[in-house]
């Protein structure tokens, strides 16, 4: 009695000298999910994660030490809803820090409904917060982007010249080298753009926006691959 | 079943376990990484595909055939003759039914469209583990992982602070 009772702790100890270089024994498909979900290499965890809200997968950083840095290293589909915050104005700040804490790169960027503060020195700030975004390192190499503002002013019914939009950002073009998908809707587009000679552009789509005639053919003779041009 | 046509150019698939698998090229280049060997001509004519058993290989074939764009004998899109909403929910009965695997299997899906790179197949396998980790509290999803907290509590409330507005 005496011998086994007296091996079973020393066999206890030794387990839990290395916990980490010894993979846990599990039944095969008995356990839960998790299990096998911690079986997976970083690289498919990333992957997973980079499927997620973009709240949601802030959070994994606290699940546990392996998944820290799976979210700063996972492509960032970097979905600005409701779900991000909800207050739509700092909705923006957390925009902006999201953007200068990622290393990136974004893959894709959904910002519907962005509304600017109207008093005139916040809606300056708001402009050139937003603006700021595009020179953002982790949206080099964006490839897809939806973005639109809330109207300033309203037109009513069948009065859209009553509308005041807000301006798009002139720095959306630097983005525009990588872009391949585009919304962009309610806001006045720059008057000019520079001219670029080649958008990789398959699909746009454009809704109630105003924009010269001048910078709208300099965009589509950009495009030399486009297949689907959405206008209303 | 995939069958030898008349112009359709084939590809042999290989798993580590020795079975070869003949499939169209537009099948297999679902694969965002088969596409880009095929297309940066490192393919020959075999591609071995490494750690994905053949089981697992001849369930992701079986995906890549029902979701390639078809196209019928004469050349002609499918989808000009069936109705896209019709076709879209066909593929959603199917998905349905191709995901009712066991844990195991579904793990191995996610591992082998994560190496393939087919999106669909990555959203469909993983919708799970998405749903959990966003409907649920952090001890919760742990549970669910079966993983233990390891951090002490001062560091887990650095990650919070440092991420704030995620914990909001």
């Amino acid at each position: 009695m005496k011998g086994p009772a007296a091996a079973a702790p020393a066999r206890k100890r030794r387990a839990s000298a290395g916990p980490r270089s010894r993979p846990q024994k599990r039944p095969r498909d008995g356990g839960r999910d998790g299990d096998l979900i911690s079986n997976l290499p970083d690289a498919v965890l990333g992957t997973i994660i980079s499927l997620l809200p973009t709240k949601d997968g802030a959070r994994t950083q606290a699940i546990a030490r392996r998944w820290r840095p799976l979210w700063r290293s996972s492509p960032l589909n970097l979905d600005a809803s409701y779900n991000l915050h909800r207050d739509e104005f700092k909705r923006l700040s957390v925009v902006s820090r999201v953007l200068s804490d990622l290393p990136g790169p974004a893959r894709c960027f959904a910002f519907r409904f962005i509304r600017l503060h109207k008093a005139k020195k916040r809606f300056a700030e708001d402009a050139a917060q937003i603006s700021s975004w595009f020179h953002s390192p982790s949206l080099r190499n964006l490839q897809e982007l939806d973005i639109g503002f809330d109207l300033l002013e309203y037109g009513g019914h069948e009065q859209t010249d009553k509308e005041k939009r807000c301006p798009l950002p002139p720095s959306v073009f630097c983005s525009a080298s990588t872009l391949v998908v585009v919304s962009i809707s309610s806001c006045d587009f720059p008057r000019e753009i520079a001219p670029s000679p080649n958008f990789p552009l398959k699909q746009l789509k454009l809704w109630r926006v105003s924009i010269s005639d001048d910078v709208f053919s300099n965009v589509l003779s950009a495009c030399h691959v486009l297949d689907s041009l959405d206008l209303s | 079943m995939a069958t030898r046509e008349a112009g359709k150019k084939m590809i042999m698939l290989k798993s580590p376990d020795g079975m070869e698998f003949e499939v169209e090229e537009a099948v297999a280049m679902e694969s965002q990484t088969i596409r880009k060997m095929i297309e940066d001509d490192c393919a020959d004519t075999a591609i071995l595909i490494p750690n994905i058993n053949s089981k697992i290989l001849s369930r992701v074939i079986e995906y890549c055939n029902k979701h390639v764009p078809t196209t019928g004998a004469t050349g002609a899109a499918a989808s000009d003759t069936v109705a896209p909403a019709a076709l879209a929910e066909d593929l959603k009965i199917w998905d349905a039914e191709f995901i009712k695997v066991n844990r195991a299997t579904r793990f191995n899906l996610i591992q082998a469209a994560s190496y393939l790179n087919i999106k669909g197949l990555l959203d469909l396998t993983s919708q799970t583990t998405i749903d959990t980790i966003s409907d649920n509290s952090l001890e919760e999803i742990r549970s669910f992982l079966s993983t233990k907290n390891d951090y002490l509590p001062e560091e887990e409330q650095t990650i919070r602070r440092e991420n704030q507005w995620a914990f909001q």
